[in-house]
């Protein structure tokens, strides 16, 4: 095992946002055949949360197949080769773990909240799904119904959901790895066949491509030595991560109808990468704007014209681009255009004449406070490293964005919005059925 | 006033449990909304600060402040970074006793909380849980919204939210309960300083009735075209905190539809696929309670779909559970006790549920050893007891179907379906009458 252990790096930054009592140290070990495994002991209760960070998502779904990443997300619960159909969740339910998973443009994650007595056997069971799970055509058949019901319910009888699947299409193209759903269009869900679900597990469910997180009331060198039994001998093979640029046009207008009681807007504008620094001035902008109580489109929009029911803006950083997302619910009998010009008036505002150190300082606290709610639980802390060490390959870059939160400047959210107001986004326009 | 400090100095961060006598049963009659509108009002500006400059200073200060009302109590909460915490103690002793609560603010919320029942209509799943929730409990005051019905929140004046506030809210807090980076102390001096002093314990909860099923089997269907899914809520009332058959019906739950290895999950979802997600619940509160199980059913399978889960609760209460299953869910109960005592805010939100809901002290203590005598017998005895195939009431949104309404009307039996069309305004959320 080839160890590398970051100790100079802390979970606790002067601002003190790591467990005092947890010796504060996240360890870093990747073994000969890629496998990455992050440790932070947090001994304030007896659990421990174990996760498993893949790093593919629907962005590597194979053309014609969108929807894999997701749908193999699925088959990972079903069978391995010792664990007969369904026993996975019987086991874990036994021992009193809650499990999920989540698929997202960049990765796959698999994860585990258990009692800390179950750790050994919760390695044991993860890494044998990880290296032996039965890809078969009852699997599949079995699987992608339930796939479709999820996507029924996600997007078809969801105007949300309907509304993103289009703005992202339209931000990136629908040919764009980001710009397809990652649940997949219905047609390749429909057609997913046996060797292509084969094909994709070989290709990415490596140890080369995993980060497993362990955060709790554990002791890290047993942890080595469990991991280094259960995966320490799995082959290792290089997983290529091939790069794309995210050029996205901008100005695209796309209206729909939908079964609605109000107009909607949603709006999307480019955005720095996870990890990269000036991602800082577009989360305080989007503070500034949206996210805040006293946020101006809340005020304006909501509170004193009351043009719109609801106010709210998301900044999403993938491993080679991001998104901005807005989005409005406008009231009864006002129409869309009035909120996407609202949103353009006040960028074009902000882009023009900056915005007050006071705002800036108010917009630096609400993120701070963010970041320390999310890592308030060891499933918290395991999210935030493992989201990071997978998409950016440095789980520090979660603390270094912390920092730079600290740094920013009004020229920095000028810049932001001058380049969301240069770029002119792309927009959707939700009418109401019947009025449209 | 009470406390409930967990000091935990893990993180720099404080959750803040203000709880104020009564909540939304205290809504006269054809004033529903009421309470509910008074805390939305408490947000909009108190003291020296109007609406704007109040958001401004929480936002200063890195505070989530939000106002929950209950059935019985309300409840404002707040999450702040420690180093501010003392300064929004003294932002919640404005919100609570100096709110502005000003004719143009409550006129703008009256509208927006109108606007926000319409927009319910559009969330399949959130529209069939409302509406289950006020058909299920009928007469009871249960079925009366807390968040009120179109109707009433336009009829509510100033001075009904001025007279809630004087009345109800403006004595002070009964409880003041923290968790986090805090000492006890602290606590005590900043409430001191913030709120005004409310002597006497948490009263008994207002007397009522105890709701019970109503007879028959009822279904309500909201029709929507194009729907590619059913939405359902299947349930009756049941048992309330207190009772002891609580922890038998509570594995019960489990294994019918409270895991993911529950027998309503393998069936419909991984042995059928016709379900991305089924489960069941016991909500309970210490009048009584409610057993439900829902689902968004694909809706080329509704009949059958329905007719399946409705089949699994029968056998589930006829026939109890295995002992096989018992000892899973016993297991699976035990071991994640662990996680209900994770963080200093779960801590406390377990010392509030003993004192707002008057359990046992040793409630927690006691909890595992309860668990684990329950018996096959036990769970089998406490579904036939509390639970009635016969008086059950569904809720559905599911576009119009032949083959949906006539199981529906075999199911419900004469008279017992209502099926509201899509192009009639829907009542339920507009009007109380």
């Amino acid at each position: 095992m080839n160890e590398e252990t970051i100790r100079a790096q802390r979970l606790v930054e002067e601002r003190s946002l790591r467990p005092k009592g947890a010796g504060g140290t996240v360890e870093r070990h990747r073994w000969d055949n890629g496998l990455t495994l992050l440790i932070h002991r947090d001994p304030r209760a007896p659990i421990v949360a174990y996760h498993t960070w893949l790093g593919v998502g629907s962005s590597r779904d194979p053309r014609g197949s969108t929807g894999m990443a997701h749908f193999f997300e699925h088959l990972m619960f079903r069978e391995s080769e010792r664990l007969s159909e369904g026993e996975y969740d019987r086991v874990m339910e036994k021992l009193g773990a809650q499990v999920n998973a989540a698929t997202w443009l960049d990765w796959t994650c698999f994860h585990a909240k258990a009692p800390r007595a179950h750790l050994s056997e919760i390695i044991d069971i993860e890494a044998e799904r990880l290296a032996h799970v039965v890809v078969g055509s009852t699997q599949l058949d079995g699987e992608r119904k339930v796939v479709l019901n999820e996507r029924q319910m996600r997007v078809d009888d969801d105007p949300d959901g309907q509304m993103d699947e289009i703005l992202w299409g339209t931000i990136f193209g629908r040919e764009h790895p980001y710009g397809w759903p990652t649940l997949g269009w219905k047609e390749d869900i429909e057609n997913f066949g046996l060797e292509a679900c084969r094909a994709f597990h070989q290709e990415w469910y490596a140890p080369s491509n995993t980060t497993l997180v362990v955060v709790g009331d554990v002791d890290p060198e047993a942890v080595c030595r469990d991991v280094d039994a259960h995966y320490g001998s799995m082959s290792g093979r290089p997983v290529q991560h091939p790069s794309f640029e995210a050029a996205p046009s901008g100005g695209d207008v796309v209206e729909l109808v939908l079964d609605i009681s109000s107009e909607r807007v949603s709006m999307a504008f480019p955005a720095p990468r996870l990890g990269a620094l000036e991602l800082a001035g577009w989360e305080v902008l989007n503070e500034i704007l949206l996210g805040a109580e006293s946020a101006r489109l809340e005020r304006s929009l909501v509170e004193e014209s009351e043009a719109a029911l609801d106010v709210s803006g998301t900044v999403e950083p993938l491993r080679h681009a991001g998104i901005f997302q807005i989005d409005l619910t406008m009231s009864p009998g006002v129409s869309a255009e009035q909120g996407r010009d609202a949103v353009f008036s006040e960028l074009q505002r902000i882009a023009e004449l900056g915005v007050d150190a006071c705002e800036i300082a108010r917009a630096s606290v609400l993120l701070e406070a963010s970041g320390v709610q999310q890592i308030l639980t060891a499933g918290g802390v395991a999210w935030m490293l493992g989201h990071h060490e997978c998409t950016t390959g440095d789980f520090r870059d979660f603390f270094r964005h912390l920092e730079a939160v600290n740094s920013v400047t009004t020229l920095h959210v000028q810049q932001a919005a001058r380049a969301c107001v240069a770029h002119g986004g792309a927009t959707v326009l939700a009418r109401v059925r019947g009025e449209a | 006033m009470q406390f409930r400090v967990v000091s935990d100095h893990a993180a720099p961060w404080v959750s803040i449990r203000v709880v104020l006598p009564e909540g939304s049963l205290a809504d006269p009659p054809g004033r529903e909304g009421q309470a509910v509108l008074t805390s939305d009002a408490l947000q909009l500006g108190a003291g020296d600060r109007r609406r704007e400059e109040w958001k401004e200073a929480l936002d200063h200060l890195g505070a989530d402040v939000d106002v929950h009302v209950a059935r019985d109590v309300t409840i404002v909460g707040a999450e702040v970074l420690s180093r501010n915490a003392e300064e929004l103690f003294g932002l919640l002793g404005d919100l609570i006793h100096r709110p502005r609560v000003e004719a143009e603010e409550v006129a703008r919320l009256k509208r927006q909380s109108v606007a926000d029942l319409e927009q319910m209509s559009d969330d399949d799943e959130g529209l069939v849980a409302a509406v289950h929730s006020q058909v299920l409990w009928g007469t009871h005051p249960y079925a009366r919204p807390g968040r009120g019905w179109m109707d009433t929140i336009r009829s509510l004046e100033i001075t009904d939210l001025r007279e809630f506030h004087a009345s109800r809210v403006s004595d002070g807090p009964l409880l003041v309960a923290v968790a986090g980076d805090v000492r006890e102390s602290d606590v005590k001096e900043w409430s001191r300083g913030a709120f005004l002093e409310k002597s006497g314990t948490i009263p008994e909860p207002r007397t009522l009735p105890a709701p019970r099923a109503t007879p028959g089997r009822r279904a309500t269907w909201l029709e929507k075209a194009g729907r590619t899914q059913t939405q359902l809520v299947l349930g009756c009332p049941t048992v309330g905190l207190g009772n002891e058959d609580l922890y038998a019906l509570q594995i019960a739950n489990s294994v019918l539809g409270g895991l993911y290895t529950g027998r309503l999950m393998q069936e419909l979802r991984e042995r059928r696929g016709w379900t991305y997600g089924v489960q069941s619940q016991l909500g309970v509160d210490h009048r009584g309670g409610a057993f439900s199980v829902s689902m968004g059913l694909d809706a080329e399978q509704g009949a059958a779909g329905i007719a399946c889960c409705w089949g699994l609760i029968e056998d589930w209460i006829s026939e109890g559970i295995t002992p096989e299953e018992l000892e899973f869910a016993q297991s699976h109960l035990l071991n994640s006790f662990a996680f209900a005592q994770e963080t200093a805010s779960q801590r406390l939100g377990n010392a509030l549920e003993i004192a707002l809901h008057h359990r046992p002290a040793d409630w927690l203590e006691t909890w595992c050893g309860r668990i684990r005598q329950v018996t096959v017998e036990d769970v089998q005895r406490s579904l036939q007891t509390h639970l009635n195939p016969a008086n059950m009431t569904l809720t559905l949104v599911a576009s119009p179907s032949a083959e949906l309404e006539d199981f529906l009307k075999g199911w419900a039996r004469e008279g017992s379906l209502r099926i509201h069309p899509a192009a009639e305004e829907f009542r339920p959320l507009a009007q109380s009458a």
